[in-house]
């Protein structure tokens, strides 16, 4: 059947056709179908796929790392994941596996912990010294400078001036930054040459892998260095840094090697492609000036203006009292008698006081001793004199004249008054001195009673000059009586001279009642004239003797006997002296 | 324009005159005090090329003596390598196959120059044809330099600079 023949060739499906075609392709392909077969099945068998993908993953991937960052990010979820499984899994295997780094990790965070505790307290113990201020202060005075500019000299507590950042396999810089005011080397050089140090030290001393010279210390310089895998960020640093700063420096170098660290592995020294961290490392340049010295100058300044405040108080309140005391001391002086105060005031830290002082005053030092006030503060110059004090006058005049007990003196207004009673023969020696008396212009004695002067004056007045009856010539008895009267009156006389008392005789004649009144007063008159002639006969200044006759008004008998009347017929005579007493009773 | 900062050793046998050889054309802030106690020194050099300018921060390495290593630690990240021999001493150019093999160790990327210094006493060199065979067989340049004349110094450092870039 042609016609069916043809219809099953033209039919690809049909086993015939199948069969056909094989036989084909066997022909024209040779060897190469088998090979085909051969890749189909591999392609087509994931066991056989999977092989050959593992026999070529690590070059795949080592070409892909080459090109670029793809690779990285395409497996960065994946291994992501695959940490999560494998902590969740097992975390004590995967802590294993970890602690080799980050045993050393840890250890070097607790020990840079460490250190900035340290730090900080070191730098708490520094700001507690609180000498320094004043320090400045006396700088600041001995230099001219304001204590403003000291303060800003020395509170400069750290000042970040450099920071490199450098490849550290190289040594070669990557980024320089600088403070304005820094004085800057090289930085290549620099930053080689440090590379060059640390490992010089490194090598020296035989530190561990990852352990390196992370600070160093010059003058008021310190370089603080802090590296990552690929990364060195060293910091130039003035004053005393706090260990804020090298957290700084730390996040920073490392939040760099985070971003550029792939770049920096293949660092082919063109630094402009690096430029963008430019402003990381200017955060890096940070600076502390103290604020402690601007919040503890008003402290000092409180402290050295309550002193001085105290200072002036107590001085005040000394040198009040000081004052109050001297103006005691020296009223107490002019109230003092036989003191004169001519001067006083104040000597230096001193008082100086001078005048006159009488030698029987009292010592100014006992009053001294009294005011509180020391002695060696005082100078005093005192001049001898003689006070007219009514108290010095009278002891003078004691001591001078030495009465007898008994004699009171009393001095006023250079006028001495003595009273009392005394013998004669003292008052007789005592009264050329009274012109030599100090501060006595007149002694008076009116009140003194001269005890032998008054004797003699009683007898005088007791003596009695009997008349006979109407006569005015005595009786015998009478003339004897008026020679003992006469030698009486010498007698007063003379004593009353020797005290310069003054003497006035006073002739009295009686009469008794017989005759005549008017008859008896010229007789009594005549009688007494008669005796009073006989005394200035005798001597007796005329004007010493007064006569008067009383006739019989003043009786001295009892005109009722005769013996009375005898006594009526007579004269007496009445002494009067004045300059001192011959009285008891006056 | 770019400026590309390379690291550059120079590496050679004690008193090769290396220091010498470069005094003059470069710019240093350390004293030689240096070399003596931290064993290197460093040093600037800015040389043009064409793409702009090279910064070759040279790191002058102590001569190696019997009494003091290298630290190898200097040689590390080195982009460049000046080997520096005295032709007049055949031990320094003997050296020198054993310096590169050091520094290639720490830089495995880094280019080289080798130069033959003391040029100006040619006369006095005794190294035979064997030797400079085998300077040639590491295919850097070998250069003959002359610290007191200054010739070939320049051309070394440009040639270094342009090996680098």
């Amino acid at each position: 059947m042609p016609e069916d023949d043809a219809r099953a060739a033209a039919d690809p499906t049909s086993p015939v056709e199948y069969a056909r075609l094989r036989e084909l392709r066997r022909i024209v392909a040779g060897p190469v179908a088998d090979d085909l077969d051969r890749l189909r099945e591999r392609v087509e068998n994931p066991a056989t796929r999977a092989r050959d993908v593992g026999g070529v993953l690590p070059d795949a991937v080592k070409l892909s790392a080459g090109r670029g960052e793809q690779l990285g990010e395409s497996l960065a979820p994946i291994v992501g994941s695959a940490i999560r499984v494998s902590v969740r899994k097992d975390a004590r295997e995967f802590g294993e596996a970890l602690f080799p780094v980050m045993g050393p990790a840890i250890r070097k965070a607790i020990a840079e912990s460490i250190r900035g505790t340290i730090q900080s307290f070191n730098q708490a113990m520094e700001n507690s010294l609180s000498v320094q201020g004043l320090k400045w202060r006396f700088e600041a005075w001995r230099t001219g400078r304001p204590f403003g500019e000291v303060v800003l000299l020395h509170s400069l507590v750290f000042r970040v001036e450099q920071a490199l950042l450098i490849h550290r396999e190289t040594g070669l810089l990557i980024q320089h930054v600088a403070a304005d005011e820094a004085v800057t080397q090289d930085a290549d050089l620099v930053s080689g040459m440090l590379t060059a140090i640390r490992d010089f030290v490194h090598d020296s001393f035989g530190a561990g892998r990852g352990e390196s010279l992370d600070a160093f210390r010059v003058g008021e310089l310190v370089v603080w260095v802090e590296q990552t895998a690929d990364l060195v960020l060293a910091l130039v640093i003035r004053g005393t840094p706090p260990e804020e700063v090298r957290v700084v420096q730390r996040e920073t170098v490392e939040s760099l090697q985070v971003r550029i660290g792939e770049a920096a592995v293949k660092y082919d020294g063109e630094q402009a492609r690096f430029a963008a961290v430019r402003p990381d490392l200017v955060d890096c340049l940070r600076s502390q000036y103290a604020k402690k010295s601007g919040t503890r100058a008003p402290v000092y300044a409180w402290v050295v203006v309550a002193l001085v405040m105290l200072g002036l108080a107590a001085w005040i309140f000394f040198a009040a009292r000081d004052n109050a005391r001297w103006r005691g001391f020296v009223s107490r002086l002019r109230a003092e008698p036989g003191l004169v105060v001519t001067a006083a005031g104040r000597h230096g830290s001193g008082f100086v006081v001078s005048g006159l002082r009488d030698p029987l005053a009292r010592e100014p030092d006992s009053l001294l001793a009294r005011s509180g006030i020391k002695p060696g503060r005082v100078r005093q110059q005192w001049q001898s004199y003689s006070s007219a004090e009514p108290v010095f006058v009278t002891t003078r005049a004691r001591r001078l004249l030495e009465p007898p007990d008994g004699v009171s003196l009393a001095a006023e207004a250079g006028r001495l008054s003595l009273a009392g009673a005394v013998g004669h023969a003292w008052l007789a020696a005592a009264r050329p001195k009274f012109d030599y008396l100090p501060g006595v212009d007149r002694v008076v004695t009116d009140s003194l009673l001269d005890i032998d002067l008054s004797r003699r004056v009683a007898a005088v007045e007791s003596a009695v000059v009997r008349f006979p009856l109407g006569s005015t010539r005595p009786t015998a008895r009478g003339q004897a009586e008026l020679a003992r009267q006469y030698g009486l009156v010498r007698q007063v006389l003379a004593l009353a001279a020797e005290v310069g008392a003054r003497v006035q005789l006073e002739v009295v004649g009686h009469t008794d009642q017989s005759g005549l009144e008017e008859k008896n007063v010229t007789l009594s008159r005549d009688r007494a004239a008669f005796v009073r002639d006989r005394l200035v006969a005798a001597g007796v200044d005329s004007s010493q003797v007064a006569a008067q006759g009383v006739a019989t008004a003043q009786p001295l008998g009892d005109e009722a006997t005769e013996d009375g009347r005898a006594l009526n017929r007579s004269v007496t005579v009445r002494v009067n002296v004045t300059g001192v007493k011959v009285s008891p009773g006056q | 324009m770019s400026v590309t900062h390379k690291k550059v050793c120079m590496l050679g046998s004690f008193a090769v005159g290396k220091t010498s050889l470069v005094r003059r054309y470069v710019h240093s802030i350390f004293s030689d005090k240096y070399q003596t106690t931290v064993g290197v020194k460093l040093e600037k050099k800015t040389v043009p090329v064409d793409s702009g300018e090279v910064v070759m921060v040279i790191w002058d390495i102590y001569g190696e003596t019997e009494f003091q290593s290298i630290h190898r630690s200097y040689l590390r990240g080195a982009a460049g390598l000046m080997l520096v021999a005295d032709g007049t001493r055949q031990s320094s150019v003997d050296a020198l196959a054993g310096i590169r093999a050091l520094a290639l160790e720490e830089s495995p990327n880094a280019t080289g120059i080798l130069l033959l210094n003391k040029a100006d006493l040619a006369t006095e060199w005794r190294l035979n044809s064997e030797t400079e065979r085998k300077l040639a067989e590491g295919n850097w340049p070998v250069l003959r330099t002359s610290a007191k004349t200054g010739e070939g110094v320049e051309e070394a450092f440009l040639a270094l600079a342009r090996q680098m870039v």
